[in-house]
């Protein structure tokens, strides 16, 4: 590893500062498990400094807020598969956190790197955007929010501009509770990177599908939805049959590649199975009540 | 769905090199405290061979492991040793320090049988003594023998021996010859899941049974073979060396090279077939490589018995399965008359 500057980070404000003064040159450490990797293996010259934002109390835990569910950049998965309050409003993500590299990975790894580094396979952004998920980011000029979506431009891209944090993640109120389902398939059960990985949330009330939400991970250079498959789902009654034709549906939507881990035909058939499973387990998660009229 | 399926495999595996000689010496020296040194070129690679050499040196000097310091692989001290492979250390590397210490023994019983007034042949070593064959109350601690043999009488108990299997060379007439010392054999049985949407296969349960000749040490057998079923695996469904136009990997480092991790392992259920094996250590054979053989074998068998699938090209990654089930599939389609 080549020499580089550190410097910890006080608070939110403190951060922006210094990647503000750096520019392109800063770096954020969080977790630390993509950066390190990066810093040992990237040809590239190694930042002017790195900024540890991992002290930074704002950016750390899960909250119940009027506006939704906050979950701090800085929380790691680990503690986002112990959250009894993830668990209880958004059993999904605690279903992606928990297949995240190893237990290693999840003790130190956070939402917020998971998201900002931005690779296709990313196991945090499918169920976030399937719910609608939106970004809180600081920068010189204050802050803003944007929707999850807007955040990704392309692999290893984000919209964020140099000088600018992500602080936090918000699933908005109206979606705590929606049934949603999440699933990764990889080349092996530990620290494997998805081949396919998928979320799906909708509501299921009087039998029916609504505001369908599907969102595919490694079939795209970003996490992505698959609007032509919402479409068919929406208000459509809740049947296997409709699960699987989603899922069929947005495997046409996937573009996936070809390498030397899996052909882009294997990982278009995995999409419409992980998509009609997602929606499965959503429909396994929704109310007694729901299931009812569903059935 | 899933589909659960049953596979069996069963394999020989010879021990030491094909009809080359492959020889391994080693060298034991009684010390005067009635401890033991073995000096051996083999070296440990995590298989616990040197706790093994201890063990059958103590066997043979009548003391306990724990007696016993094993100085490895220091080419400068130790005497010769083909190495710690073709699964051949417990096997010939033992019967040399088996030999080096049974050769010191003889040095003990020959002081032992003046103190005990009886011929060396009567002698026996047991329990940290040397003593009267069916009159172990006559006896004397190994311990004062090893002390009597340095100062008294002058005779330090050190033995060496070398070792190499039996072998014939090939006639080159008729082509028959006996290229090894022993053999061992074994059957696995995988059970497996199947998920026809996917290809994924999952691995729930290996049974092992293995013939190591005598166990020498159980717990390493089984953890041998637990390595073993563990390379199986990856041999079966994951590890693969993929190269680009030019022939260099593609997949050179453990994020791309895939191998099992412990939350792919399937319970693994060891079995040791205990078959004494006359030209062995005590008995011994040798369980290492051979623990792998049959594993990817079960394996595909397994899957074939749940898809009704053959797998010909390891390893059955799930998307070879899955398209070995589509063409199934496709196949079944065509024969169905119109």
């Amino acid at each position: 590893m080549k020499p580089f500057g550190y410097v910890a980070a006080k608070d939110c404000e403190h951060a922006v500062a210094l990647l503000a003064q750096y520019g392109k040159g800063a770096r954020v450490l969080a977790g630390g498990t993509d950066l390190l990797a990066d810093l040992k293996f990237s040809p590239h010259p190694p930042p002017e400094v790195v900024v540890d934002v991992s002290r930074v109390k704002e950016m750390k835990g899960i909250s119940l807020t009027d506006a939704g569910l906050r979950i701090g950049a800085i929380t790691t998965h680990g503690e986002i598969i112990e959250s009894s309050v993830v668990q209880q409003v958004m059993p999904a993500l605690a279903d992606a956190a928990g297949v995240i590299g190893a237990h290693q990975t999840r003790n130190l790894g956070t939402l917020g790197g998971n998201l900002m580094t931005c690779v296709p396979s990313m196991d945090s952004g499918p169920t976030l955007l399937a719910l609608d998920a939106q970004v809180t980011i600081a920068g010189p000029a204050g802050r803003r929010t944007i929707p999850l979506s807007e955040l990704f431009v392309g692999p290893r891209r984000t919209s964020l501009q140099p000088g600018e944090l992500l602080v936090d993640v918000l699933v908005p109120k109206e979606n705590l509770n929606k049934p949603t389902g999440f699933q990764k398939f990889g080349l092996r059960k530990g620290q494997a990177l998805a081949l396919v990985n998928a979320a799906a949330s909708a509501w299921m009330n009087d039998g029916l599908f609504s505001e369908p939400r599907i969102a595919l991970g490694a079939v795209a250079p970003v996490v992505i939805r698959a609007p032509k498959a919402e479409a068919y789902l929406a208000g459509r009654p809740v049947s296997e049959e409709a699960m699987a034709e989603a899922g069929r549906i947005a495997a046409t939507e996937a573009k996936p590649i070809t390498d030397f881990r899996a052909s882009a035909e294997y990982r278009r058939d995995l999409v419409a199975v992980l998509v009609k499973r997602c929606l499965v387990a959503a429909l396994g998660r929704a109310t007694p009540n729901q299931k009812e009229l569903a059935s | 769905m899933k589909h659960r399926g049953r596979g069996l495999a069963s394999m020989w595996y010879p021990v030491g090199f094909t009809g080359y000689a492959n020889p391994s010496g080693a060298v034991v020296k009684i010390n005067e405290d009635g401890t033991a040194v073995v000096l051996t070129g083999t070296v440990e690679t995590g298989q616990g061979s040197l706790g093994v050499m201890a063990q059958i040196a103590a066997e043979a000097l009548g003391i306990a492991p724990n007696d016993i310091h094993v100085v490895s692989g220091d080419t400068d001290t130790c005497p010769m040793d083909t190495g710690a492979i073709a699964s051949r250390t417990t096997y010939i590397t033992g019967n040399a320090v088996r030999l080096a210490a049974e050769r010191a023994r003889e040095m003990l019983f020959d002081v032992a049988a003046g103190m005990l007034r009886v011929k060396p042949d009567m002698l026996e070593a047991k329990d940290h003594k040397i003593q009267v064959k069916s009159f172990p109350s006559r006896n004397a601690a190994i311990g004062d023998v090893a002390y009597k043999a340095y100062n008294d009488v002058g005779t330090p108990p050190i033995g060496s021996a070398m070792w190499n299997p039996p072998m014939i060379p090939m006639d080159p007439e008729t082509g028959q010859g006996k290229p090894f010392g022993t053999y061992v054999y074994a059957t696995q049985i995988a059970e497996v899941d199947v998920d026809d949407e996917t290809g994924e296969v999952e691995v729930l349960r290996v049974t092992a049974s293995h013939d190591c000749g005598v166990a020498i040490n159980p717990m390493l057998v089984e953890g041998q073979i637990d390595g073993g079923v563990h390379m199986g695996l990856g041999f079966g469904l994951y590890e693969e060396i993929l190269f680009d136009k030019t022939g260099k990997q593609i997949n050179s480092n453990l994020t791309n090279y895939i191998i099992p991790t412990t939350l792919d392992m399937p319970d693994v259920d060891e079995d040791i077939v205990e078959n004494y094996d006359e030209t062995g250590p005590f008995g011994a054979k040798a369980v290492g490589e051979p623990s792998l053989v049959p594993t990817a074998v079960a394996i595909t068998n397994a899957i074939y018995d749940a898809v009704g699938v053959r797998i010909t090209a390891l390893p059955a990654t799930s998307e070879r399965v899955l398209a070995a089930i589509k063409a199934k599939r496709a196949a079944e389609q065509k024969q169905i008359p119109a």
